[in-house]
């Protein structure tokens, strides 16, 4: 019975600093860099959207608005990108309803994209930047790094410079992308991703064939019920996609 | 003297009559010209960067039926867009509820 007891203890001794070591992880600092986003493409009204950069020591997530608080004061998020920068892979998310919902990832490279860095300089928020462009995916890019945070990371699929990108927009000012605060913040974050079900070109190919069923499907409602408030002429709905997904 | 008063009298009732008759006839065209034609713009922003732009086109007789319309198509047209990649559209775009919708 005394062995027993001592047994007893040796094990609550033994799990007590596991629990601790959780619980601590779980409050570490992360940095929090939160991003304005616009889409500009006249005559359509201008999108304006915040989004998170959540980098977690070797991982980083990139998601809509900053996470919704649960009772047990849990953030949590639908993740858009995530960076794995130990294993160079990224995985984003890429519903193509009803065959892949919204839990459904593809992944990427990581980075995707090739810089050439510049020899151009500004000041953006007190940080000092440099310029560098990049083309990716059917569209040119000029980004700011920050020198003074070696963080190769940024937002959407963009990084691989030798700071944290801090602006970023395309040649024709459509997608832009501006960091308005930089914060290290406790670790109330709890984020993963869904099933991954294949990589880039993968998910290329079958979002073609998903979004042109999808046009005709649209196309044949639009026959069926000319009379359709939606529908007769003087309707137009077209998609702008960052990247060039239907070549 | 004489046929100077009716060359007048036929002038005054011919004049007459044209501004009576122009004067409906003239209305009838205006309400036809005056069918108002707004056009209702959108964007909707949805899943690893893209967006999708819609814009309606719309006409009436009053411009607040035409603005209602335009608004309208413009709403259920971003509503199916989203519904296709299994989003639930946004609160404040009064979408309608999944079964009086198409199904995407």
């Amino acid at each position: 019975m005394k062995n027993l007891a001592e047994l007893l203890i040796i094990s609550i001794l033994f799990f007590f600093p596991a629990t601790k070591v959780r619980a601590s992880a779980n409050g570490d600092s992360i940095i929090k860099v939160t991003y304005k986003r616009s889409y500009n493409n006249p005559p359509f009204p201008e999108s304006i959207g915040e989004e998170c950069l959540i980098i977690v020591g070797n991982i980083s997530y990139y998601i809509y608005g900053s996470g919704t608080k649960g009772k047990d004061g849990i953030l949590r998020a639908r993740v858009d990108q995530m960076k794995d920068w130990e294993n160079h892979r990224l995985f984003y998310m890429g519903p193509m309803y009803p065959e892949y919902n919204l839990d459904s990832y593809w992944s990427d490279s990581l980075p995707a994209m090739k810089w050439t860095i510049l020899n151009q300089f500004l000041t953006i928020k007190n940080n000092y930047c440099q310029k560098a462009v990049t083309s990716f995916r059917g569209r040119d890019y000029t980004a700011f790094f920050a020198i003074n945070i070696p963080i190769q990371d940024g937002p959407f699929k963009f990084c691989g410079l030798p700071g944290l990108i801090v602006k970023i927009s395309d040649s024709k000012g459509i997608f832009n992308f501006e960091m308005t605060s930089f914060e290290k913040i406790p670790n109330d974050y709890d984020l993963g991703i869904g099933k991954v079900y294949g990589d880039y070109s993968q998910f290329k190919s079958l979002f073609k064939k998903w979004h042109l069923r999808r046009l005709e499907k649209d196309k044949a409602r639009r026959e069926a019920d000319p009379n359709c408030l939606d529908c007769s002429e003087g309707v137009t709905v077209r998609y702008t996609f960052i990247e060039n997904l239907l070549d | 003297m004489k046929k100077l008063f009716i060359f007048f009298m036929a002038v005054a009732v011919s004049t007459f009559a044209f501004a009576s008759s122009e004067t409906p006839l003239a209305k009838s065209i205006l309400k036809s010209v005056s069918k108002c034609t707004v056009t209702a713009y959108g964007t909707y922003h949805y899943p690893n960067g893209n967006n999708v732009d819609v814009s309606c086109t719309k006409s009436a007789s009053s411009c607040a039926q035409a603005q209602a319309d335009a608004a309208n198509c413009r709403d259920l047209n971003v509503c199916n867009a989203v519904r296709s990649f299994g989003l639930e559209p946004s609160p404040t775009l009064n979408c309608p509820k999944v079964s009086e919708f198409e199904n995407p």
